[in-house]
C-alpha cells in the first residue's frame, strides 16, 4: 500500500474509464436497448442454448426480450433468489454489501432485494412494455431517474443539499462515483482521490506542487473538506465557510485575536491556495511582492527601517535583504494570522 | 447470440461501472446461506414514469448503427475469454466465471518489508518514509458480515509506518455502529536546520555561555530537525432506535507535537523615539509545538419520506501546551524577548438542517447555524525587559468572543424532465463581540518606549445569492445559466471599504455533437464594486487591496470528451480566468490564470489499461507600487507562475499469474518575475526564476501464487530538485547579505530516493 499508485487502484482506473466515458458508455447500452426493444416487437422466439447461463435464465423463466421501461410501479415481486437464477454474481456480491443486508429494514435487501431499486422482476419475464431499472442506463434511464432511485433512501444526511448541487447539476449520477453494490465503494481513503481527479484534473496536477496538502499521501482526501453531494458552505464544503473549514484541523488560528489579521479572519484563500502552490506554505505568490499587495506604504507605519519597494533584488543592501529572503516581512511580522500578545499590535510577538 | 453478448458487454460495463466488488464463498453470510426474503407489505420506489421518454431525450444515439455497437461488444465478449460455455454445471446451475470471483476480494493482508534509498524529508515529509532503511509493510482490510446484521470490519493502511491508519468497525446493521479510529500524520519539514539555542522542544530558549554572533557562531551551531507529529484518536457510535432516526457522535483528541520554526524579533537597543525603533534584530527560532484538539461532532436526525432534519452540534477545543515563548537575543545576550504562542480557544457550533418535498417535484433544504468561538488565554506581559514602562494592562485575557451565524435557504424545481430551477439565499455572519481596550504597549522587547493602540474587532456579514436555471432543450443540447450576487459588508475600525457586492452572470452550453463526442462550453463575467473606498491615514491612497477593490472577472472555458472507439476515451479541457482591477493604481492591478488539460485513457484488451494526462497552468499577476509614496505608480512587477505536469501509467492483469503495472509522473513549476522601475523607465535588478522538477516512477507487479495469495513486488522511484532564492544560499547569519538576522540555515530539499518494497498479500 506504501507503493500504491493510481493503475494499482483498481476501482479508480476502472473509473477513470468510466465515469467520464459514462455517458458515452451508456449511449453505446442504450443503443443496445432500443435494438432489443425492436427485436421484442418482433416477438422472435427464444432460442436457449443449454450452454449459455444467460438463455438458461430465460428458458426457466420464461423470458422474452429486454423491453424499454414504461413504469414499473407495479407488479410482483420475485425476490433476490430469482434474480439470482441469472445474476448470481450480483446477487451474491450484495449479500456482502450494507445494501445486501436483509436484517437492516432499511435496505434493499431488507424490502424488496434487488427489485427494491431495479423494479418488480415479473416485468421483466413476462409482460411486454416493461423491463429492470438500470442504474448504468442500459435501458435508457436518464440520469435523474437513476438517481431518484438512490435518493428514495438517501435524500437525507449528508445527501440533503444533492439537489441543486454542484455535482447535480453537472448531471452526474450516484454511480459515476458509487459503486452500488460494493462494500467499500469511494469512501475507501486510498482511492477516494483518484475517483474525485478523474473529472478535476487540474487538482490533480496541484498535488504535486512543491507546497500541498497531503492529498498525495492520502493523509488529507478530498471528503476530509469536500461533500461531493452539496453543501450550505461555499465550494461544497463540509463546514458553512472556508475559514471554519480550515480551522477543523488548523484550530491553532481560529482564536479570535486581539490583534487581529483581517483577511485572516475573512477568508483563508486570500493568500494560500488550497490544493497546491510552488511557494512556500501553500501562498499565492511569492513575497515581498505578496504583501505588498494591500501594503503599499509601509515606511509610516512600521516606523523608518521600513522601506517602500523590493525592486532590486540585486542591490546588495543588506538592509533590504531582509525584507527578500527567507519569510520576507514574514521573518518579523511572523503572527500573520493574528497575535494574542498585548504588545502584538504589528503581528510581530 | 446477439442477446448474450449484449448481456455480457452489460456485465463487463456494469463490472467496470459499478462494481468490482466482493464475493467469497467462505463470507460469513454465504456460509449461511442467506438469502433475502422479501417482506410483506414493502411497497415499491416509485420510479417516475416516462423512462422511454427521457431515453430517447438522454441518449440521442439513433443515428448510431446497432451492428457497430454488437460488433464491438462480440470483439470484446471474445476478448475476455470468460468461458460461457463452462458457465453451468452439470445440473444446469449457472456458475459464475472464475475469472470474476477472483477479483471479488473482501479480505485482504499484506505484510512485507520495504528499503528507503536514502534520507529525505521532503520525500517521506507526510508518508513517514523520511529515513534511509528497512521498514515494514503492513495493511489490513477485513470485513465480515452475518445474516442477522452484525458486521465488523477492520481497516488499517502504513501500519509499519509513522503515516499508520486504523479503524475497528463493528454493530448491527440498522441498530446500531461502532468504530474506533487512530491516525498518524508526520510532518517531516526540515532536517537542514542548525541554531545555537538550547533547550530546543522547550518554551525557553537559551544561548551557551559564551556567545558571540560574531565569533563564535559556527562552534555553538547545533543540528536539529523541524518535525510535527499529529496523532488522532477517534471514537464514534452511530444508534438507530427506530428507521427513520439515527443519533451518531464521535469525538476526537488529536495531539500535535514537535518543533516548529518561527521568527523572532526585538529591539536590541532602546529606541530614540516612538516612531523608530533601534537596531532591531531578528532570529529565527525552534518552536515547540504540543497542541491538543478535542472535536465532538453529535447529530441527531430524521429522514422521513417527506422531510428530513438534521440536528448537530459540533464543538472544537484548541488546548496549546505553550502559550508563550521566551528567547536570549544573540546579538544582545543581555536581553530576551518573548511571543506569544497560539492561545488555547474554544469552538461551539449548533446548526439545524432540513429538507421537504414540494409539490412540482420540488425540494426546499435549509439550514441555520450559530457558532460560539472564544478565546481567553491569560496575556503575557507587554515586556520581558524593565527598558520601558508601560501602564497596568487593561484586562488580564482577552475574553474574545466572535459569534457565527449560517444560513442558508435553497429551492430546487424539477417542473419538467426538461427544465431544472434552483434558486438559494445565503447569509453568513462573522460577529466580534470582544470588547475593545487601549493596549499601553512596547513594540517589542528592549524597546523603551510604549505605544498605545486599540484592538478592533472583526466583523463581517456576507450575503449571497445564486439563481440558475437548466433546460434540455432535446436530445442533443441543454443551457445552464444563471445569476449569482455576493455581497460582503465589513465592520471594523478604520474600514476601508464598507461594503463590496459582486453581480455574475454565468452561462453553459451542453452539446452532443455526434454520438460519441461532447462538447461543452463556459462563460462567466463578475463586476464587483462597492462604497467608497477610505483609504487609510498611514496607506497610499491610490492604493486598492485585492479583495476590496473594484473588479472585473472574466471566466472562459471548454471541454470537449470524445469516445473514438469503445477502448479509447479522450478528454481536452480549457479554462481562462481573468481578473481586472479596474480602479487600482497601487496594488495588484491584474490577474490571468488559464489551465489547458488533456487526457485520454485506452483499454486495448479487458485486461490491459491504460491512461494519460497533461495539465498546463500558467498564473500570471501584475502589481504596481510606489516608492515615491505618490498616487502614482513608479514600479510594477509582473509575475507568471508555469506548471506542467504529465502523467501516464498502465496496468496489464492475467498475464499468466502476473499483473504488472507501471505509473510515472513528471510535475514541473518555474516562478519569474519581472521588476519595471517606471520612474528610471528601465528595469531593476532582477529576482531569480524559482524552478521545482519532480518525477515520480513507480513499477509494481503482482504474482498471483494462488486466489488466496498474491505475492508482491514495488520499486518506486522519485527525484526532486528545486531553486529558490529565497532560501538558497541564505546562511545562518551573515550581516553583509542580510542585517540583523540569523537564521536556521534552511536549504531546498532536493532528493533522489528509491523505494524497493516486498510483499505478501493473504486474500480471502
Amino acid at each position: 500500500m506504501v507503493l500504491l499508485s493510481a493503475s494499482q487502484i483498481q476501482n479508480a482506473a476502472e473509473t477513470t474509464t468510466s465515469t467520464e466515458a459514462a455517458t458515452a458508455v451508456e449511449a453505446s447500452a442504450e443503443v443496445t436497448a432500443k435494438d432489443e426493444a425492436k427485436q421484442a416487437e418482433e416477438k422472435a422466439p427464444v432460442e436457449v442454448d443449454p450452454a449459455d447461463p444467460v438463455a438458461a435464465g430465460e428458458a426457466k423463466h420464461a423470458f422474452k426480450e429486454p423491453n424499454i421501461c414504461e413504469g414499473m410501479a407495479e407488479g410482483e415481486f420475485l425476490g433476490p433468489d430469482v434474480c439470482a437464477d441469472c445474476h448470481q454474481d450480483k446477487v451474491e456480491t450484495m449479500k456482502v454489501s450494507p445494501h445486501g443486508q436483509s436484517a437492516d429494514k432499511r435496505t434493499p435487501f431488507g424490502k424488496e432485494g434487488c427489485e427494491q431499486c431495479h423494479g418488480p422482476g415479473e416485468m421483466h419475464f413476462d409482460t411486454e412494455g416493461n423491463c429492470i431499472v438500470s442504474m448504468t442506463g442500459r435501458f435508457g434511464e436518464s440520469v435523474q431517474q437513476r438517481n431518484d432511485v438512490c435518493l428514495g433512501c438517501h435524500k437525507s444526511g449528508d445527501r440533503m443539499h444533492w439537489v441543486g448541487s454542484l455535482h447535480e447539476s453537472e448531471d452526474l449520477a450516484c454511480v459515476s462515483c458509487h459503486s452500488i453494490h460494493k462494500r467499500n465503494d469511494v469512501i475507501h481513503r486510498n482511492s477516494q482521490s483518484e475517483v474525485c481527479f478523474t473529472c478535476h484534473k487540474d487538482i490533480r496536477a496541484d498535488t504535486y506542487r512543491a507546497s500541498s496538502h497531503p492529498i498525495r499521501e492520502h493523509k488529507v482526501i478530498c471528503s476530509d473538506c469536500h461533500n461531493a453531494h452539496g453543501s450550505a458552505g461555499p465550494k461544497s464544503l463540509n463546514q458553512f465557510t472556508i475559514n471554519e473549514n480550515c480551522y477543523s484541523c488548523h484550530a491553532e488560528k481560529r482564536g479570535p485575536f486581539l490583534w487581529e489579521h483581517y483577511p485572516a479572519s475573512e477568508d483563508c484563500t486570500l493568500c494560500h491556495r488550497v490544493h497546491g502552490s510552488n511557494h512556500a506554505a501553500l501562498l499565492n505568490k511569492q513575497g515581498p511582492q505578496l504583501c505588498q499587495q494591500c501594503h503599499a506604504d509601509i515606511r509610516t507605519q512600521g516606523g523608518g527601517r521600513h522601506i517602500r519597494n523590493f525592486l532590486d533584488f540585486d542591490d546588495n543592501d543588506p538592509g533590504r535583504a531582509r525584507f527578500k529572503v527567507v519569510s520576507n516581512c514574514a521573518n518579523c511580522h511572523i503572527k500573520v494570522h493574528g497575535s494574542n500578545h498585548p504588545s502584538g499590535a504589528a503581528l510581530q510577538r | 447470440m446477439k442477446r448474450k453478448t449484449s448481456l455480457l458487454i452489460y456485465y463487463l460495463a456494469a463490472t467496470a461501472l459499478v462494481s468490482s466488488a466482493a464475493l467469497a464463498e467462505d463470507k460469513p453470510v454465504a456460509e449461511q446461506g442467506a438469502a433475502a426474503v422479501p417482506s410483506e407489505g414493502q411497497t415499491a420506489i416509485d420510479i417516475p414514469p416516462d423512462v422511454d421518454g427521457a431515453a430517447q431525450a438522454q441518449t440521442g444515439t439513433e443515428d448510431k448503427p446497432a451492428t457497430e455497437t454488437l460488433k464491438a461488444e462480440q470483439e470484446k465478449a471474445e476478448e475476455t475469454g470468460i468461458p460461457i460455455g463452462k458457465s453451468l454445471s452439470e445440473e444446469g446451475e449457472l456458475i459464475v466465471p472464475e475469472e470474476i470471483v477472483s477479483e471479488q476480494i473482501l479480505n485482504d493482508i499484506e505484510l512485507g518489508i520495504g528499503y528507503v534509498s536514502d534520507d529525505a524529508y521532503k520525500f517521506g515529509r507526510y508518508n513517514g518514509l523520511q529515513q534511509k532503511g528497512p521498514f515494514v509493510i503492513g495493511d489490513i482490510d477485513i470485513e465480515a458480515f452475518y445474516e442477522d446484521g452484525r458486521f465488523w470490519s477492520v481497516h488499517g493502511t502504513n501500519l509499519g509506518l509513522e503515516s499508520r491508519f486504523l479503524r475497528l468497525e463493528g454493530g448491527v446493521q440498522g441498530s446500531y455502529k461502532l468504530f474506533l479510529e487512530y491516525d498518524e500524520l508526520p510532518n517531516y519539514r526540515d532536517n537542514t536546520v542548525q541554531s545555537p539555542f538550547l533547550g530546543i522542544g522547550s518554551d525557553n530558549l537559551t544561548l551557551p555561555s559564551v556567545f558571540d554572533v560574531n565569533t563564535n557562531l559556527d562552534a555553538n551551531l547545533n543540528s536539529f530537525d523541524l518535525e510535527t507529529k499529529r496523532r488522532r484518536a477517534k471514537a464514534g457510535v452511530s444508534f438507530i432506535p427506530r428507521q427513520s432516526w439515527q443519533f451518531d457522535v464521535d469525538v476526537s483528541h488529536e495531539n500535535k507535537q514537535g518543533v516548529d520554526a518561527t521568527g523572532a524579533t526585538i529591539a536590541n537597543t532602546t529606541g530614540s523615539s516612538p516612531g523608530f525603533i533601534g537596531n532591531l534584530t531578528t532570529a529565527y527560532l525552534p518552536e515547540p509545538v504540543d497542541q491538543d484538539t478535542d472535536i465532538v461532532n453529535a447529530i441527531l436526525r430524521y429522514a422521513g419520506d417527506d422531510g428530513q432534519v438534521d440536528l448537530k452540534y459540533q464543538m472544537s477545543i484548541f488546548d496549546n501546551k505553550y502559550n508563550s515563548l521566551t528567547w536570549q537575543d544573540p546579538f544582545n545576550t543581555t536581553a530576551q524577548g518573548s511571543m506569544s504562542l497560539a492561545p488555547d480557544n474554544e469552538f461551539h457550533q449548533l446548526s439545524l438542517t432540513g429538507g421537504y418535498v414540494l409539490p412540482y417535484n420540488s425540494r426546499l433544504t435549509g439550514m441555520i447555524a450559530m457558532g460560539r468561538m472564544t478565546q481567553n488565554q491569560a496575556y503575557n506581559p507587554y515586556t520581558v525587559n524593565s527598558n520601558a514602562s508601560p501602564s497596568a494592562l487593561p484586562q488580564s485575557s482577552l475574553d474574545g468572543e466572535v459569534w457565527l451565524t449560517n444560513a442558508q435557504l435553497k429551492l430546487a424545481s424539477r417542473p419538467t424532465n426538461s427544465l431544472r430551477l434552483n434558486a438559494e439565499l445565503r447569509y453568513n455572519e462573522r460577529d466580534n463581540k470582544t470588547s475593545v481596550a487601549t493596549y499601553d504597549y512596547v513594540l517589542l522587547d528592549s524597546d523603551s518606549f510604549t505605544r498605545t493602540a486599540s484592538n478592533r474587532p472583526y466583523s463581517y456579514k456576507n450575503n449571497r445569492i445564486n439563481l440558475d436555471a437548466n433546460y434540455r432543450f432535446n436530445a442533443i443540447t441543454s443551457l445552464r445559466g444563471g445569476y449569482k450576487y455576493n455581497e460582503m459588508k465589513r465592520s471594523y475600525t478604520d474600514a476601508e471599504r464598507d461594503k463590496t457586492k459582486e453581480d455574475t452572470l454565468f452561462a453553459k452550453w451542453k452539446v452532443k455533437a455526434h454520438s460519441t463526442v461532447d462538447v461543452a462550453l463556459f462563460a462567466e463575467a463578475s463586476k464587483r464594486d462597492g462604497s467608497d473606498y477610505n483609504s487609510l491615514v498611514n496607506e497610499n491612497p491610490a492604493l486598492r487591496k485585492y479583495y476590496l477593490a473594484d473588479r472585473d472577472r472574466t471566466k472562459v472555458g471548454g471541454s470537449i470528451d470524445y469516445m473514438a472507439t469503445d477502448k479509447l476515451f479522450l478528454t481536452a479541457r480549457v479554462d481562462y480566468n481573468q481578473d481586472d482591477y479596474t480602479d487600482s493604481v497601487i496594488g495588484l492591478t491584474e490577474a490571468t490564470q488559464p489551465v489547458y488539460t488533456v487526457d485520454f485513457s485506452y483499454t486495448p484488451r479487458h485486461n490491459i489499461t491504460t491512461y494519460g494526462y497533461y495539465t498546463y497552468e500558467t498564473i500570471e499577476s501584475s502589481q504596481a507600487g510606489s516608492a515615491a509614496g505618490t498616487t502614482t505608480a513608479d514600479w510594477q512587477a509582473d509575475f507568471e507562475d508555469t506548471f506542467d505536469t504529465i502523467g501516464i501509467g498502465a496496468k496489464w492483469a492475467d498475464l499468466g499469474k502476473w499483473d504488472i503495472g507501471a505509473d510515472i509522473v513528471l510535475s514541473k513549476s518555474s516562478g519569474s518575475s519581472e521588476m519595471i522601475d517606471l520612474s528610471a523607465a528601465g528595469a531593476a535588478g532582477q529576482y531569480p526564476d524559482t524552478r521545482t522538477e519532480l518525477t515520480s516512477v513507480k513499477l509494481w507487479t503482482d504474482y498471483n501464487y494462488s486466489k488466496q495469495l498474491v505475492y508482491k513486488l514495488g520499486l518506486w522511484f522519485e527525484e526532486y530538485s528545486a531553486d529558490n532564492w529565497a532560501i538558497d544560499g541564505v546562511a545562518v547569519y551573515d550581516p553583509l547579505a542580510v542585517e540583523n538576522m540569523m537564521f536556521l540555515g534552511s536549504e531546498t530539499l532536493d532528493y533522489n530516493v528509491y523505494v524497493i518494497t516486498a510483499s505478501m498479500s493473504y486474500r480471502y
